[in-house]
């Protein structure tokens, strides 16, 4: 047959028309059905409220404490010193600790949290991360505790913390809103602290990327960011559960991931960790 | 569109195959052009009016000029290459050259300089894929009109197959009009073992590329996200040799599938590349690297200015302007213009040292049988000096900042090795040996000509075919699975 002496003379233009014609519907069903599919579910909309509000929140208010008065006044003076000074330790509840405070402390986090854990060096604080994880899933991740897998949640009844460290947030501004991510982030929060009530929780800002990253993507922006950070910090009692901005430490001057800090704009290089680790270590609660 | 892509293999190519070999022979060369048009559009949604006005541009002018008197090809000529260069300044080039002059006119207010220039504030352009390429392509054609050597196409389709023909449209080798245009007359062209011996070429650029070229990506990505300041001497060296396989398995793989689409439309796109990390000088490393490129300067820069028939110091002057242009050509930054008079650097001195040196010892040992001892020594320590070099350069080329680039060649040479506060220890290096050991391997056997021969040898025995058929599911497989597929030429 003529055929079978064309397929004899060029088997693979044979075998490539069947996969063409194979693969053809294989994949371009596929792919209707995913643009169906993304055409069906729209991603939400960026929390457009949060991030204006962020944007006009630039002045920053000046606040003076004047404690000279006279000799007249200076046991209301005096009261009035300590009253601001109290007032003072809470907003500014932080010292300066040394790295055997974090013996007993826990880091929960993401991919970015992972970048501590290999390039910090230490060896003695523990870490729960899941690389690619988000806030939703966080208490369900699995994590190896000695020779065991267990779930985060689990493994928060096993041991007990002083500290627990958690820094989450990249991974979902691509769902959900600003609201319905801080509401998420209150009650795993709240479960932490119902699995080891007497450690001190410290919600970690989300970091920023970098001006590159936040102004090529619709989705991961510095904007975003901030909108979420300020709901964070509403999460603040001051007395077990403290909010500490790791930007201050990595932020270039325009409030975004200094460039050099970082390759992909997200992750910090090795190196540059050691912001990080200092600004942690300066920002110690002791009771 | 990119050609490793499911949507490329799976519904376009397939798609377009049927309607060109379905229409009737003269229509075929209308049906390349419109296909490579959409092609073309389907990833550059506006910019492929530039392509389109391009082609008017040169057609009408080339046309018009045919015949006419020297002072008018002339001006035709000077208009086209102002038009086509013009608009590559403007795409490409606009944004680096701004930079650069307020970096000066900040440099001169600050220091009190009699001259001033007016800081410029120029609108930012995104980059037309492929313009790079389409442009030489588009010159080279209205230089060899004006010279001569061809004579302007007069169907304007034929003129747009030629540019825009998807195979090397995007990244592929320049193609020159002599090449094709004995090919775009026949009109019987699309015959079945073209395209059984195409398939075959374009499975094996397709493996090199998705197999190979991608895995070294992951590799020298994971480097550079470490932090040049934060690996070791052993892992600096694995990541730029992960880079030097990974550039070259992605333009090979990609240039090898330009050649095998060319083919089966009934084409022959002329290679690329001839094994250049098997050379043994600089010079021959040039020589068998993007050979399309460096034959368009040679033939439309270095000969119209006097290449290398003229005084030494003009020749170096002439080298000097090649290699600027080459380096600028790969990008709008100052570390491939670097890369570029990196090479001047070299090859000026094997030029005007290295080569008289090995001719002077050749002539002395003529009329002796076989390949001495000594000579093999020589083009091992010569393949041995090319490779270090070419790995160094691809240092340049791929940091995009300068600073990174010179920690990078000092971390290969331990040269001021400091002791960083944390650095990879060597548990890395031995899983990233572990990891990567048979890639590496595979990847220097495909460096060599040895694979090459053998497919040449067995093209039609069974094996091979099954062999390319269990490589192409692979690559399916990956590209279906994996997200990380650049190709590193696409900024051009």
């Amino acid at each position: 047959m003529r055929i079978m002496s064309w397929i004899k003379a060029y088997p693979l233009t044979a075998i490539m028309i069947v996969c063409w014609i194979a693969g053809g519907a294989y994949f371009g069903s596929g792919r209707m059905y995913s643009s169906i599919d993304a055409y069906e579910h729209a991603p939400q909309a960026e929390d457009l409220l949060g991030s204006l509000k962020a944007d006009s929140a630039q002045t920053k208010s000046v606040v003076t404490v004047d404690a000279q008065k006279t000799k007249d006044d200076k046991a209301a003076a005096e009261k009035a010193a300590a009253e601001a000074a109290e007032a003072e330790r809470k907003k500014h509840p932080f010292s300066t600790v040394k790295e055997s405070y974090l013996d007993d402390a826990v880091f929960i986090g993401d991919s970015r949290t992972d970048t501590l854990r290999l390039y910090a060096g230490w060896d003695n604080a523990t870490y729960y991360v899941k690389t690619g994880t988000n806030i939703w899933s966080i208490l369900d991740d699995e994590v190896t505790v000695g020779k065991k897998t267990m779930t985060i949640e689990k493994a928060l009844t096993k041991h007990k913390f002083g500290k627990v460290y958690i820094m989450l947030g990249v991974n979902e501004l691509g769902s959900g809103t600003a609201e319905s991510f801080y509401q998420e982030f209150k009650s795993v929060v709240a479960r932490i602290h119902e699995l080891q009530p007497d450690a001190i929780i410290f919600v970690e800002s989300i970091m920023h990327v970098t001006q590159s990253v936040s102004d090529s993507s619709k989705t991961v922006t510095n904007s975003a960011i901030n909108s979420r950070n300020k709901l964070l910090k509403k999460l603040a009692d001051n007395v077990t559960i403290y909010y500490i901005d790791e930007n201050e430490a990595l932020d270039d001057k325009n409030g975004t991931l200094t460039d050099k800090y970082t390759f992909d704009g997200i992750h910090l290089e090795a190196k540059y960790v050691q912001p990080w680790k200092d600004f942690i270590l300066k920002h110690g609660v002791v009771k | 569109m990119l050609f490793s892509s499911i949507e490329f293999i799976f519904i376009f190519l397939p798609v377009f195959l049927l309607i060109y070999w379905l229409v009737p022979a003269k229509y075929a060369n209308t049906v390349l052009f419109l296909g490579s048009l959409f092609f073309y559009a389907y990833g550059e949604h506006i910019y492929f009016i530039l392509i389109l006005i391009s082609l008017l541009v040169h057609y009408s002018l080339t046309r018009y000029s045919y015949g006419k008197s020297l002072r008018c090809r002339r001006t035709c000529l000077i208009l086209m290459l102002v038009y086509g260069f013009g608009t590559l300044f403007i795409f490409k080039y606009m944004g680096f050259f701004e930079t650069n002059w307020n970096a000066l006119a900040a440099y001169l207010a600050a220091h009190n300089a009699a001259v001033r220039l007016p800081v410029i504030s120029l609108p930012v352009l995104s980059l037309p894929i492929g313009i790079s390429f389409y442009t030489f392509q588009i010159a080279a054609y209205a230089i060899d009109v004006y010279r001569g050597k061809v004579d302007p196409e007069k169907k304007f389709v034929d003129l747009g197959a030629f540019l825009c023909m998807f195979p090397q449209l995007i990244a592929g080798p320049i193609v020159l009009y002599s090449d094709v245009s004995a090919q775009l007359k026949v009109l019987h062209r699309r015959r079945w073992h073209h395209v059984e011996s195409g398939l075959k070429i374009f499975i094996i650029g397709l493996s090199l590329k998705v197999i190979l070229a991608n895995t070294f990506g992951v590799l020298w990505n994971q480097v550079q996200t470490w932090g040049v300041s934060s690996v070791s001497v052993e892992m600096a060296w694995l990541g730029i040799l992960a880079y030097t396989f990974q550039i070259y398995f992605d333009f090979q793989g990609y240039s090898l599938m330009a050649m095998g689409l060319g083919e089966i439309l009934g084409f022959r796109i002329p290679r690329n590349f001839r094994h250049p990390y098997t050379a043994v000088t600089v010079t021959d490393f040039w020589r068998r690297w993007h050979i399309t490129l460096s034959s368009w300067f040679k033939n439309y820069v270095y000969i119209p200015l006097g290449g290398s028939r003229c005084s030494k110091g003009r020749m170096v002057f002439n080298m000097l302007v090649v290699w600027a242009f080459t380096g600028i050509w790969h990008g709008a930054s100052w570390n491939f213009v670097l890369w570029g008079l990196y090479y001047f650097v070299l090859l000026v001195f094997e030029k005007l040292i290295l080569y008289p040196i090995i001719n002077r010892v050749k002539k002395s040992s003529e009329g002796r049988e076989g390949i001495s001892a000594g000579e093999r020594a020589a083009r091992f320590f010569g393949w041995l000096y090319t490779f270090c070099a070419v790995m160094v350069g691809w240092v340049i080329f791929a940091c995009s900042s300068l600073g990174t680039a010179k920690d990078y060649v000092r971390r290969m040479f331990c040269y001021l090795y400091q002791k960083e506060a944390w650095m990879l220890g060597r548990d890395v290096l031995v899983m990233t040996v572990k990891q990567y050991w048979l890639y590496f391997l595979v990847g220097a056997v495909f460096c060599t000509a040895a694979p090459f021969a053998v497919y040449k040898n067995n093209k039609k025995h069974p094996a091979m075919i099954a062999l390319l058929l269990l490589l192409f599911g692979v690559c399916v497989y990956k590209l279906n699975s994996s997200a990380s597929n650049p190709f590193l030429y696409f900024r051009f």
